[in-house]
């Protein structure tokens, strides 16, 4: 950037008649220069008061989306919690308490029925027991039948000894103690198969046993085994769920507090409404001012002021504000406006503006809003 | 299985000693006719030195709780160790016996 303060001191060495410009023509250049930069500022503010309240309802309406989507998550979770904790059986709503409940009962059903099983095979067991002490009486008595049978057969054998002594009268006496032998022979045999009938029954009774001890053992350990891992299961399937719905209880919290927070950021964003009311107002004062500079302007526009030495004094002013600006086209409006009112030569622009390569900043950098 | 028994007016106590299997049955019905005759009120099972159970144990439990039904003899069974306890716990017997 040029020394703005030797341009200023070689200028008004150049301006007409004798340096310093006069009185009239410092106040005509500041009151022309002061009524563009007003009109300027009248146009530039209404405009950024345009970009505040599109830019807040582009927004408002954008966190309002944000907010449903936070409150239907968090409904959507509310959900998940109050169904967590039931299950869906056979078209019933049943509670995994009610399940739980539900299943040990079913094991220990099954566990009774086989312990009811055992003890009707023992209630088996004792009957044989008592099958087995008759037969043993049975047996008493075919042996009580044998002995009776071997008496008889010794009468008989006694009856026929006698009978020979007899002789003739004896005849008669033998042909029946003959019958008795053969009948005692007929018991003898019929014992016998008592016997091996009874002997048969003890067995079919022995093999009773092993098969009913089979029925009636089971070694209820597998069983103890079993109903823990089970009730482990279900316990570990409860304290899952009861985590899993506090978790669920915890997002569903935030969400529903982020979306109350989106909410207020809404409202608290409504300040745009303020800002155009003052840009408003501002611009009303600006525009008064401005009417007051034209007011002016016609006095102060007579032959005794030079156009030169006003243009020398504009350029005198302006110059540290174009140097202060950092927007490159409030720059160029300016410039624009103050060309237009024939308050700067043109050729300047170049020269002014800074945009020469002799000059400093490039004009990618006075482009660059900055960001944060 | 052993056992041995301790009469004291009406209450009986009998304590079961060894593993009660299958093969006790006999030694069983001997407690069962025992217990019919001794016109007790109550009857307690004392299981402090029973190792094991199985089922056909269980079962004769269950037969000795049938002729204590029909004399109106209370049962109670005591001092069962880990495994037999989880047994009539399982079992739900809680519902039958009083269990100490």
């Amino acid at each position: 950037m040029a020394d703005i303060h030797a341009l200023v001191k070689s200028d008004d060495n150049i301006s007409s008649a004798g340096g310093q410009p006069s009185f009239a023509a410092q106040v005509a250049a500041l009151c022309k220069v002061h009524r563009q930069i007003l009109q300027m500022l009248c146009d530039q503010l209404p405009a950024a008061a345009k970009v505040v309240e599109e830019s807040t309802v582009d927004l408002t309406d954008r966190f309002k989306t944000l907010a449903q989507g936070s409150q239907e998550q968090a409904e959507q979770m509310d959900r998940i919690i109050s169904t967590a904790n039931t299950l869906s059986i056979e078209g019933e709503q049943v509670s995994l308490d009610e399940f739980t409940e539900l299943f040990n009962k079913t094991l220990t059903d099954s566990i009774q029925k086989i312990l009811g099983i055992s003890k009707m095979a023992m209630a088996m067991v004792y009957s044989l027991d008592d099958a087995i002490a008759t037969l043993s009486d049975i047996e008493g008595f075919v042996e009580e039948i044998q002995k009776i049978n071997k008496q008889t057969n010794l009468l008989a054998l006694n009856a026929t000894i006698e009978a020979e002594r007899a002789g003739e009268a004896g005849r008669g006496f033998v042909v029946v103690a003959n019958e008795v032998k053969t009948v005692s022979r007929r018991i003898t045999n019929l014992s016998i198969t008592m016997q091996e009938k009874i002997g048969l029954v003890s067995d079919s009774v022995r093999n009773g046993y092993k098969t009913l001890q089979e029925v009636a053992t089971a070694d209820m350990s597998e069983n103890i085994i079993a109903k823990e891992k089970l009730d482990a299961l279900m316990d570990a399937m409860i304290r899952q769920n009861e985590s899993f719905t506090e978790i669920i209880g915890v997002s569903s919290a935030s969400s529903k507090h982020m979306s109350q927070n989106i909410n207020d950021m809404v409202v608290g964003m409504q300040f745009q409404d303020r800002t155009t009311q003052i840009i408003e107002n501002t611009c009303l004062l600006l525009q008064n001012m401005i009417e007051d500079y034209e007011r002016l302007d016609i006095s102060t526009d007579d032959d005794s002021v030079s156009r030169d030495s006003v243009k020398s004094r504009v350029r005198f002013l302006v110059e540290p504000a174009l140097g202060k600006l950092k927007l490159s086209d409030f720059r160029q409006d300016l410039l624009h406006r103050l060309a237009e009112a024939e308050l700067l030569d043109k050729e300047l622009y170049g020269d002014i503006s800074g945009d020469s390569a002799a000059g400093g900043e490039g004009d990618e950098e006075d482009d660059d809003i900055e960001l944060f | 299985m052993d056992y041995s028994t301790t009469q004291d007016g009406n209450n009986v106590n009998i304590a079961l000693s060894g593993r009660f299997t299958f093969e006790d049955h006999n030694s069983f019905r001997s407690i069962m006719d025992m217990v019919r005759n001794s016109g007790c009120r109550n009857l307690t099972l004392d299981f402090s030195n029973l190792s094991y159970v199985d089922s056909a144990a269980v079962g004769m439990l269950l037969l000795l709780k049938d002729i204590s039904d029909e004399c109106s003899i209370n049962i109670t069974i005591a001092n069962a160790n880990a495994q037999v306890g989880k047994i009539l716990q399982i079992a739900n017997l809680g519902q039958l016996f009083a269990i100490k």
